[in-house]
């Protein structure tokens, strides 16, 4: 391989690395631009990563569903869960419909997928993959011990991927540069 | 030796033949023509000073980019996420860029080679980052494949040797903690390593890449039958032995084929020294009680024939394969080892095979014993035909190993806890004395490297 080649491949090489990279963020902020926004209701634990940094796993009132009868999800099994959005004078979506497939949502409603964590007595635990919020050092105990002043917006869209988009605390979104 | 193909030595076995050809020139045993025509048969291998700077300059790189990776971790929230997505960008291309102008254009190449690696590092911290700043919580081993995946190419570029390290490391856990979250066999891993990571590792002579690719795939057969057959779990673990001695065989096999075609040719190391290690903790494994179910009311025991027909298929294969060439002394003992174990599983399993005379529990125990010590022996004997002192090595090993178990075996329940101890510890000294004589003899005799 000459130089001049050589240098032309290892360039496509470099771009393949940062177009995986900026792949990685677009396909977030697509869902961010195009998705539907969706307020949950949340609770907050702690755990902490050495090469991640610092995050509180957030719990929603959606994370543990009814199972419906007649159906059989095993760990890891791709779950639909359909929401409606808040009625008269409510403030949080909430889920309606559970499903294997992908299920039909009436208007007003969008469908999340999720994976099934396990099913036990007609319940399933489910996690979306908005369950994760990276926090500065040592400010995610802070958030566990007020976990109920918390409010978490997810942004869902026609595909049925959801991403985290603004945690709010007490109504107001979290800016940590303050 | 292939004509017009220089033989690669290593650094010891270079320097040792320089000194010798020197004194034997001294001596007047060859003509200073012919000492240099002796030496200018192998290339100077690369190492000394050369070495020490690369070990350097890739610590260097490696500290770098832990440093980085535990700077994100650390979760700088001030700095807004665009900013901080392109930063990592930017310290990708430059470490890049940065490294190919050194390596191609200052004549730096280790230098250069170093920064090419940090770039992949920073690489992976970045995908890290993204996943972070943007909340992302994907299946996270997906992250160790994109790492991987997006390094090889560079590799291949390059034709750098740490860098398909690095991704051949990656790729390995990706498939390790995939099929631990899913629980289910990642049936992408074996196409990826015998597409991507074996060729490579033949193409550049990389023989860390090789063994890494060898013994991940063997992690990988070893962990399918337990993923697989969840629902007769409690047979599961037989197989284990049963695959490890298959792929070891079958590794061993294919590099004396290779060796046979390709006279001369790199890379015999791993396929005779993976396959081996891999083959004797198979044939080990198989004969650790809580494995091998050996009672014969036990639903698994029908288990025990496909184990057995499986290994002496294996050892067969061993045995033909490993005396392929010119047979001398040697050669026929080995061989006549382990053709004694094949041929007394062949017999065992057709004694088993009559209704009116089932092996009892004790003949499996006596067959998987006699088994491992007769292929013990047989790499012994053809690690020092071969001049290999880690096949002796992994031989002996396998061989006290053995010996241990059976220890554990006969005497667990028969001696008082104190005695059983106290006896155990003699065994080992004295199994550490005899394996130390022994080794020290054929390493004498033989002078393997």
């Amino acid at each position: 391989m000459n130089a001049r080649i050589k240098l032309r491949w290892f360039l496509v090489a470099v771009a393949i690395q940062i177009l995986i990279l900026l792949g990685l963020a677009a396909r977030h902020q697509y869902t961010v631009w195009a998705g539907t926004p969706v307020l949950l209701k949340t609770e907050a634990v702690d755990p902490w990563d050495l090469f991640r940094g610092d995050y509180v796993r957030l719990n929603y009132a959606i994370s543990e569903l009814p199972l419906p009868a007649g159906e059989k999800i095993g760990y890891r099994d791709p779950v639909w869960v359909v929401l409606k959005p808040p009625g008269a004078g409510g403030k949080y979506w909430e889920a309606v419909a559970v499903s294997a497939t992908k299920p039909s949502v009436g208007p007003g409603q969008v469908a999340v997928k999720a994976r099934a964590l396990y099913a036990f007595d007609r319940t399933v635990r489910l996690q979306y993959g908005f369950e994760q919020f990276f926090v500065p050092e040592g400010r995610g105990l802070e958030l566990e011990r007020n976990y109920h002043r918390l409010d978490v917006e997810v942004a869902v869209d026609r595909f049925g991927r959801a991403v985290l988009k603004t945690v709010f605390w007490d109504s107001k979104p979290i800016r940590w540069d303050r | 030796m292939v004509p017009g193909k220089k033989t690669a030595l290593s650094r010891r076995s270079w320097e040792w033949l320089r000194v010798e050809a020197g004194r034997w020139q001294d001596e007047g045993l060859i003509s200073a023509e012919q000492r240099d025509s002796i030496l200018g048969l192998y290339p100077v291998p690369a190492g000394g000073r050369g070495a020490v700077i690369a070990a350097l300059t890739v610590l260097g790189a490696l500290l770098v980019g832990l440093g980085v990776i535990l700077f994100i971790a650390h979760n700088w929230r001030a700095i807004p996420d665009w900013v901080k997505l392109a930063g990592i960008i930017a310290l990708v291309a430059s470490a890049h860029s940065g490294g190919y102008y050194l390596w191609h254009f200052r004549d730096y190449p280790r230098l250069g080679h170093s920064l090419i690696l940090l770039g992949c590092l920073l690489f992976g911290a970045g995908i890290w980052l993204v996943a972070q700043t943007f909340h992302l919580q994907v299946h996270w081993p997906y992250g160790l494949l994109a790492w991987g995946l997006g390094s090889f190419p560079v590799a291949l570029i390059l034709r750098s040797r740490p860098v398909l390290c690095l991704s051949a490391v990656l790729l390995a856990l990706w498939f390790i903690f995939d099929q631990s979250i899913t629980r289910q066999v990642n049936w992408f891993y074996p196409p990826a390593a015998a597409l991507l990571v074996l060729p490579a590792a033949h193409r550049f002579r990389a023989p860390e890449s090789l063994w890494l690719g060898f013994v991940s795939l063997g992690a990988w057969v070893g962990l399918v039958p337990l993923l697989q057959a969840r629902h007769f779990s409690y047979a599961a673990p037989v197989f284990i032995p049963l695959c490890f001695g298959l792929y070891g065989a079958a590794l061993v096999a294919a590099g004396l084929w290779r060796q046979q075609r390709f006279p001369g040719a790199a890379l015999e190391g791993p396929y005779q020294f993976a396959g081996t290690l891999i083959f004797l903790t198979g044939a080990i494994l198989a004969n650790v009680d809580t494995i091998r179910r050996i009672d014969p009311a036990y639903p698994g025991f029908t288990f025990n024939f496909i184990l057995a027909l499986f290994l002496t298929a294996a050892v067969l294969v061993f045995a033909a394969l490993v005396f392929l060439g010119k047979p001398d002394r040697l050669d026929g003992i080995a061989a006549r080892l382990l053709g004694a174990a094949a041929a007394g599983s062949a017999l065992l399993l057709y004694v088993n095979l009559i209704p009116r005379v089932p092996a009892t529990a004790l003949l499996f125990k006596i067959w998987g014993s006699a088994f491992v010590i007769a292929a013990a022996l047989g790499v012994v004997v053809w690690g020092f035909r071969r001049q290999a002192a880690f096949l002796i090595n992994i031989g002996l090993l396998a061989f006290g190993v053995q010996v241990l178990l059976i220890y554990f075996r006969l005497f667990f329940t028969m001696l008082q806890g104190s005695l059983f101890f106290i006896t155990g510890g003699l065994v080992l000294l004295g199994l550490g004395f005899f394996l130390e004589r022994w080794r020290r003899r054929l390493l004498k005799g033989g002078g393997p490297a």
